[in-house]
């Protein structure tokens, strides 16, 4: 853990700026294709800066790393999930679907789902894997 | 008044109902919490005991006949022209009845079983899961039955395997239960692989993968004919436990009672009757046909029968006897006549109930002594009168004692090979009859008669009771009544296994086939007196050199040679591999290329690319640099400014999203590779340094040089091979109507679907092989 006040709020702050970024990239999925494996990739990073900072025993605290295996967990199921619908279920072979959210105005389409599993898999997949390399001091 | 079309699709959704039932209750028993464990059985019995309701109402509301009716259709996969379909005639009607009303027997002699034996076998499995697979189970058998085109019978048929493996390895604590599991698991699947090779080539070449088109249309021509006729039955003999497939049956009976109970009767085993009975129309004229079916079950009467008698375990004496029923089935459906497949499909109903109450009844004794030798067992017909009442009408009905229900259809079987001549089947049949009465006078002298007491003092418990007695009224009801289903239940089946009507009517008639099992069944006595009285001493049994494990053992010592190659060639140097998986790539793309040159129409069309040329000229000459660098870290950052590198030719390229994933993918990776070094015992990443092994070793150079003509090449001419009207611009076009710019994640999700569930499988298990590494390592610590 770095003892440099300044290290671990610019860590802080930095976090909270790639998840409002990362979730930015999630929610304009639409728009641009890969944004789901961006944001992931972008949180992960982050994360990674953060626990480097604070040290393992201080993240893991306040957050704990089954959020990251839940998130793996998640992840892989809705992906399977959207991955078998247009194989097994859809009587076009298409999953794919667009709608628009009332009173808000944007387009939307079933892509956000992917991406946002996309993000789950990434991040709680690699992460899952990094923190478990991480020894606890005694 | 409900009209016709009102009943009609009231019973097929009663119908959907009793099939969905099973597989819903399966999945929620099978996330239920570990702490409400006690819950779990008073949800399985009332789930299944609903499934079986709404199946018989179906039944009662819509009698099943020989049309293979859909009831359900949804459009699967249009590209091959096939549709999910559910249907139903007689035959699957038969079968699913018996499937769903066995399990709610079994499911309530497991109530007080489970626990008790889980205590007995030093178990801390948890019950919901016992419940969540039978469900499973059953559902997945009502799946089989339904199955409407070939791709579902065979999906449904691998669910029943994945399910009995599970259930036969349910006490996984034991050695014996995890062996038993696999050489199920392996011997079933291997049949199961020969019988889609066979689906295959019978949906691909006639052009169908509904099951009711294929079964009402001509039969395949020659030899597409014998070759298809041999794989599917290769899958029925091994599901069946058939002779060579026969050993993974006795040592499935590790399994508990009540699962040996369910699928010895109308479940697993029971498949491969179906399977047969559904392809006898369109199967039954080739000459392997009779071959594959008649001599597994003269093997299966004769030579299984004789080793059942010499049994000395319960329920192996039972499973034993399985395979000697089912062979006698087999040999039915061999002599491919209406006689002949009547027979069959009669022995098959009369069995099933028999034989899951002989099961239950040897439960009970187990549940009552905690014994599970024959030997050890006695006098259980004074202590537990119910119990000896039960088991003697079923273990006579199957010893095939005259006016009992195995008499009738070894009879009918009898004069089904006697009708068509087949001497040699009618004698081992008589043989099987023989070996039927010995085992079955063991099983019933040793548990009720004999010396002892045991299980005195202890009840039954009426849920253990209740099921075994139902059981037993049915084989009573045959044996009284041997048409009393006839109508109902049997010449639906026939029909719709025969594509046209053929009444069953069993009758006692004084024949010379009367006369020869009562001779038979007198030998069978007058040999039981002379060994009860030591004339015969049961040793002389033992002393016959039989072996049991051929034929079957040889798919699992198969299986075990091919791990062992694999793990030889998984030698652990990575360079190894490298150094094959490369050279294969060599050699295949160099005869690819040989074979199938590419196009002269497909001439580069890679473009100047300008300004990120000077970036690509530095991504080269780093590259190579990259050979000379001694130390490890030096290397990593190397790499990784290689990447950035590219990541600014994506800017360049007016790929600007491409360039931000390629920046993070590079930061990642290179902080992997560097935290991959720090934490490797035997690398330090400062220190350490690589030996450069220069033009010492020419094979290592020849695949690199080859890999990289291939690679290079390839994206050369790929950057031309854009045809005019290809497919990118459709599935882009396509994409962007419903996904917005997004069109990438459109084409993983819907358009390459499959290629993306398998790389979501490689990324997961990565992950958890490497978490898992790790976490292993902390608990050594």
């Amino acid at each position: 853990m770095m003892d440099n006040i300044l290290a671990r709020f610019s860590a802080n702050v930095i976090l909270g700026v790639s998840w409002i970024i990362a979730w930015q990239h999630i929610l304009y999925a639409n728009e641009i294709p890969g944004d789901g494996f961006t944001a992931g990739i972008l949180m992960l990073v982050t994360l990674m800066l953060w626990y480097s900072v604070l040290g393992y025993r201080m993240a893991s605290k306040k957050i704990p790393d089954k959020i990251f295996h839940i998130c793996l967990g998640a992840g892989a199921f809705f992906l399977w999930v959207l991955m078998l619908l247009p194989i097994f279920l859809l009587p076009d072979g298409r999953l794919l679907q667009s709608f628009t959210v009332p009173f808000f105005g944007r387009g939307f389409s079933s892509t956000l789902f992917f991406d946002l599993a996309i993000f789950m898999m990434v991040g709680g997949g690699t992460l899952t894997f990094l923190v478990s390399s991480q020894e606890v001091e005694p | 008044m409900m009209d016709a079309l009102e009943v009609t699709s009231a019973a097929h959704r009663l119908w959907l109902v009793s099939f969905l039932l099973p597989f819903a209750t399966g999945i929620g028993l099978a996330l239920w919490p570990r702490r409400w464990d006690s819950v779990a059985k008073n949800l399985a019995l009332p789930a299944l005991s609903l499934s079986a309701l709404a199946l018989t109402a179906s039944l009662v509301l819509l009698p099943a006949n020989g049309d293979f009716a859909t009831i359900w259709r949804q459009t699967w996969i249009p590209a091959l022209g096939l549709d999910l379909l559910i249907a139903r005639d007689g035959l699957s009607a038969m079968f699913a009845i018996l499937v769903s009303w066995i399990a709610v027997t079994v499911v309530l002699f497991a109530r007080r079983y489970l626990p008790h034996a889980n205590d007995h076998e030093h178990s801390q499995r948890s019950e919901s899961a016992f419940y969540a697979l039978m469900c499973l189970f059953t559902g997945s058998m009502l799946g089989v039955v339904s199955a409407g085109n070939l791709l579902q019978l065979y999906l449904f048929w691998e669910a029943t395997g994945l399910a009995s493996y599970m259930l036969i390895g349910y006490w996984a604590h034991h050695a014996e239960a995890r062996e038993g599991a696999f050489r199920a698991w392996a011997i079933t699947v291997a049949g199961g692989v020969a019988m889609l090779v066979g689906f295959l080539l019978l949906g691909t070449n006639m052009n169908h993968w509904s099951l009711s088109a294929l079964v009402n249309g001509n039969a395949p021509n020659g030899i597409l004919l014998e070759i298809t006729t041999i794989l599917i039955l290769i899958g029925a003999l091994a599901k069946s436990a058939q002779f060579p497939f026969s050993s993974w049956l006795p040592g499935a009976m590790i399994a508990p009672t009540p699962v040996s109970a369910f699928l010895h009767s109308s479940a697993l085993v029971a498949a491969g009757v179906y399977l047969i009975a559904r392809f006898f129309p369109l199967l039954h004229t080739a000459v392997a046909w009779e071959y594959l079916l008649v001599v597994p079950g003269v093997a299966g009467v004769a030579y299984i029968g004789l080793l059942a008698v010499r049994q000395t375990k319960i329920k192996a004496l039972l499973a034993y006897s399985t395979i000697s029923q089912y062979a006698f089935m087999f040999i039915g459906f061999g002599l491919a006549t209406v006689t002949g497949v009547k027979a069959a499909l009669y022995a098959f109903f009369v069995h099933s109930f028999i034989k899951a109450g002989l099961f239950l009844v040897a439960g009970s004794v187990t549940y009552l002594t905690g014994l599970k030798e024959l030997d050890q067992v006695g006098g259980m017909g004074r202590t537990h009168k119910v119990l000896a009442v039960g088991g003697f009408l079923l273990g006579l009905s199957l010893g095939g004692v005259p006016i009992m229900g195995g008499f009738y259809y070894k009879e009918e079987l009898l004069y089904a090979a006697m009708e068509n001549r087949s001497w040699v089947l009618f004698g081992a049949m008589l043989l099987g009859g023989l070996f039927s009465l010995l085992y079955m006078l063991r099983f019933l002298n040793q548990i009720f008669f004999g010396p002892g007491d045991d299980g005195v003092g202890m009840p039954l418990p009426r849920t253990m009771a209740a099921p075994m007695i139902l059981l037993a009224g049915a084989a009573l009801l045959t044996s009284l009544f041997p048409n009393w289903m006839n109508t109902q239940i049997i010449n639906p089946a026939i029909a719709g296994t025969l594509r046209h009507p053929e009444p069953m009517a069993v009758e006692l008639e004084f024949s010379f086939i009367l006369f020869a099992s009562l001779l038979v069944i007198s030998l069978g006595l007058v040999l039981w007196i002379f060994w009860k009285r030591g004339h015969v001493p049961y040793k002389l049994w033992t002393r016959i050199p039989l072996h049991f494990h051929m034929g079957g053992n040889y798919a699992v010592k198969a299986y075990f040679g091919l791990s062992r190659m694999a793990l030889s060639v998984h030698g652990g140097s990575l360079g190894f591999y490298l150094r094959w998986v490369l050279g294969i790539l060599v050699v295949k793309t160099a005869i690819v290329w040989y074979l199938a040159p590419f196009p002269e129409a497909y001439p580069s069309a890679i473009p100047w690319l300008g300004e990120s040329t000077l970036l690509l000229a530095g991504v080269c000459v780093l590259s190579v640099a990259s050979l000379f660098l001694k130390h490890h870290l030096a290397l990593a950052m190397l790499l990784s400014v290689l990447g950035f590198m590219l990541s600014g030719v994506f800017v360049l390229m007016k790929a600007p999203n491409v360039a931000i994933a390629q920046v993070l993918v590079e930061t990642l990776a290179t902080v992997s590779i560097v935290l991959a070094l720090i934490l490797s015992t035997k690398v330090d990443p400062i220190k350490s340094t690589m030996e450069f092994e220069g033009m010492r070793n020419l094979k290592k150079w020849g695949i690199a040089l080859g890999v990289g003509v291939i690679l290079g090449a390839g994206t050369y001419f790929a950057g031309g091979a854009f045809p005019d009207n290809g497919v990118g611009p459709e599935l882009a076009n396509l994409s962007l109507s419903v996904a917005k710019p997004d069109f990438v994640a459109a084409i993983l999700t819907d358009f390459r679907s499959l290629d993306t569930v398998i790389e979501i499988v490689i990324f997961g298990t990565a992950t958890m092989a490497a978490a898992g590494l790790f976490w292993k390592r902390k608990r050594a610590r």
